[in-house]
């Protein structure tokens, strides 16, 4: 059953289009100026890009797992100011 | 003798930080209806302000920069805001919805913000009549409106 | 309102006369998400209903309030830990809620029954101490009929110059108070006929937190963060208990079965020193503009406790600002050291012991897709996940679980 799911969900992450090519293209390191931060500044581009679907799930698997924490810290986004 | 010591003297005062102010470098950008050339705004004071669609204070201070277009246009001052987006359409959709009663000048591929070492976004430069920097201004907040307003009046009142 | 406000400011820029526009006709100055969640496992286990409210807006140039009202019901039947054996010398249990219930003596009773409700208030703070420097406050209480929860936390984040790293440092502190819904809490590893109980749990937690965020490229931020907590105080869970055996042969089928000859109440230590080290990376590519948040947390403790958590979220753009982005997630986690599946007939007691599958070695696959659209000048979410938990050694081995949740956020 477990097998099941971990082929179904690992085949699902590597389906999306040119995600190898994402992947290698990510870790390419450069400055970037202040005017360039259009991307950046995007909703989905923030570390946490759905507030309340992540205040729920932290509450879901601190009460089902022995885990807990993690997250927390702020950056990216537009830089403004 | 005296005559060259005048002269040198002069001449550290002129290259003093105090004294130095630093020309405004130089533009040709097209905006909503044509084009706009630094170099042809000589004898007008200009507030040159860097904003983009996705800069959250750069939206904020758009009733400002109108205001002061409104105020000061007919003492010379001209307000030129320039979009940085790397798409200008996301600015025109912008525009659509906020009006800018100032002229919007396009620059998509980020040149001048780059030839003004522009540092945050956004940031405002007050240019004197004769084409000179005499004020930077990073960032935008609500509090420094009046300090903005008086240094452009300053500005439009000198020689 | 807002309409009022658009047409006022448009008419004076067109008329070049009268008051300037206010400060805030542009941007709103405050934020409303408000969600529902349902959850809800398989086989009658437990159910939870779950409302949230977060509102949020600007106070001045350099503050930021946020305050989120949470309210939720949980009910249904969870596993107490006990095995699920042919016969059982205890004559009664005391469920969740208090209650005592006479059994009649075959197959003991493994799951309790319970329902509570939850009221949860927080209320933070974002102050811009100098242009590069934020400074955050915090402040929760949590109430339900059997836990009280009150917390702070303070962090401070400094960026450099060209805003491409951000350096954060934290600290937070927390005082619960656990007690059953008769009052006190029973003695840890005390037979359940004994109906010994000692006074309310307390416990007081401390945590640091130390993170970096930088901007890789154009398209691409990463983080990585270290947590720190200790816990001193009450950590067992007034309600579990461990079933002490002994093997039968079970003469209808001709197996061997377990026979409950006493029940305890768990036990755990009072103090635990938790550590967790979190990575996440976000990265936006393609010609459709698809972001991919990826996050890897490596979690261990001194309960020997060690986890790892994967997670994988793709967002899809759809057009006309909808978007459909499935997630995934991983989970392993060891045994807690003095997890127990049961107690033997005969053995003394250890000096900490649970059944609570939770503390069990288990591996959890979480599979999800959420849908999002705008919406009258909002944002509405939608999203489905299903959890499958498998546990190692646990009598309740196995937890399957839907989730559904709806959200919908708007400025005004």
């Amino acid at each position: 059953m477990m097998k099941f799911w971990l082929t179904l969900g690992l085949l699902f992450s590597l389906s999306a289009c040119s995600l190898q090519e994402g992947i290698k293209e990510s870790f390419h390191v450069e400055e970037i100026q202040p005017w360039q931060r259009d991307i950046l500044a995007q909703d989905s581009m923030q570390l946490d890009s759905d507030a309340m679907q992540s205040f729920a799930d932290d509450h879901i698997y601190f009460s089902k797992e022995a885990s807990t924490g993690g997250k927390g810290v702020g950056g990216g986004g537009c830089g403004c100011n | 003798m005296k005559k060259a010591l005048s002269f040198l003297f002069l001449l550290c005062f002129l290259s003093s930080p105090a004294f130095a102010s630093k020309a405004a470098p130089v533009f040709q950008l097209p905006t909503e209806t044509s084009q706009i050339n630094l170099n042809k705004l000589k004898g007008k004071v200009v507030y040159l302000d860097f904003w983009a669609s996705w800069c959250k204070p750069c939206r904020k201070s758009f009733p400002f920069l109108n205001e002061m277009q409104r105020r000061h246009g007919n003492q010379g001052l001209m307000v030129i805001g320039i979009n940085v987006d790397s798409n200008r359409k996301d600015a025109t959709k912008f525009l659509k919805k906020y009006h800018a009663n100032f002229t919007i000048a396009f620059d998509e591929k980020g040149v001048t913000p780059g030839k003004y070492n522009v540092a945050v976004m956004p940031t405002s430069f007050i240019i004197d009549r004769n084409g000179n920097i005499v004020n930077i201004h990073k960032g935008f907040r609500e509090d420094h409106q009046k300090k903005i307003e008086a240094m452009i009046t300053k500005t439009l009142a000198a020689k | 309102m807002k309409n009022i406000r658009k047409k006022l400011s448009l008419a004076s820029c067109t008329l070049l006369s009268g008051a300037p526009q206010a400060a805030n006709a542009i941007d709103n100055a405050w934020d409303l998400d408000s969600s529902y969640l349902y959850y809800s496992e398989a086989d009658d286990r437990v159910t939870v209903n779950k409302a949230i409210m977060k509102l949020s807006g600007d106070i001045t140039d350099d503050d930021r309030a946020t305050a989120t009202l949470v309210f939720d019901t949980m009910s249904g039947s969870t596993p107490s830990g006990t095995v699920r054996s042919k016969t059982s010398a205890i004559n009664s249990i005391t469920n969740a809620s208090g209650a005592s219930t006479n059994i009649s003596g075959s197959t003991a009773p493994d799951k309790v029954e319970f329902r509570d409700t939850r009221l949860g208030f927080s209320f933070d703070w974002d102050h811009n101490q100098s242009r590069l420097l934020k400074v955050k406050y915090g402040g929760n209480i949590s109430v339900e009929n059997d836990y009280q929860s009150f917390g702070a936390s303070a962090s401070i984040s400094k960026d450099n110059e060209s805003r491409s790293l951000t350096y954060t440092a934290g600290i937070a502190g927390y005082f619960d108070k656990i007690f059953r819904k008769t009052g006190g809490t029973p003695e840890p590893l005390s037979n359940v006929e004994d109906d010994s109980s000692f006074s309310d749990g307390e416990r007081v937690t401390y945590e640091l937190l130390g993170g970096v965020t930088k901007v890789l490229n154009r398209k691409t931020l990463g983080q990585l963060n270290y947590s720190f907590s200790y816990t001193d105080g009450y950590l067992t869970d007034p309600y579990k208990v461990i079933s002490q055996v002994e093997l039968v042969t079970d003469s209808q089928t001709n197996s061997f079965a377990f026979s409950e000859l006493e029940r305890y109440y768990e036990g755990r230590p009072s103090k635990r020193l938790r550590n967790s080290i979190y990575s996440a990376l976000v990265h936006q590519y393609g010609s459709n503009n698809q972001v991919i948040h990826a996050s890897y947390r490596l979690y261990w403790d001194d309960w020997d406790v060690v986890s790892h958590t994967l997670e994988l979220r793709h967002r899809n753009p759809l057009g006309n600002g909808q978007y459909i982005e499935p997630h995934v997630r991983y989970y392993t986690q060891t045994a807690a050291n003095f997890f127990v599946h049961h107690l033997n007939n005969g053995e003394p007691l250890p000096q900490y012991a649970s059944a609570d599958y939770r503390l069990d070695a288990m591996k959890g696959m979480t599979i999800g897709i959420q849908y999002g659209r705008p919406m009258g000048g909002g944002k509405f979410r939608a999203r489905v996940e299903y959890i499958n938990q498998q546990f190692d050694q646990a009598e309740y081995n196995e937890n399957l679980a839907y989730v559904f949740q709806i959200s919908y956020q708007k400025q005004f």
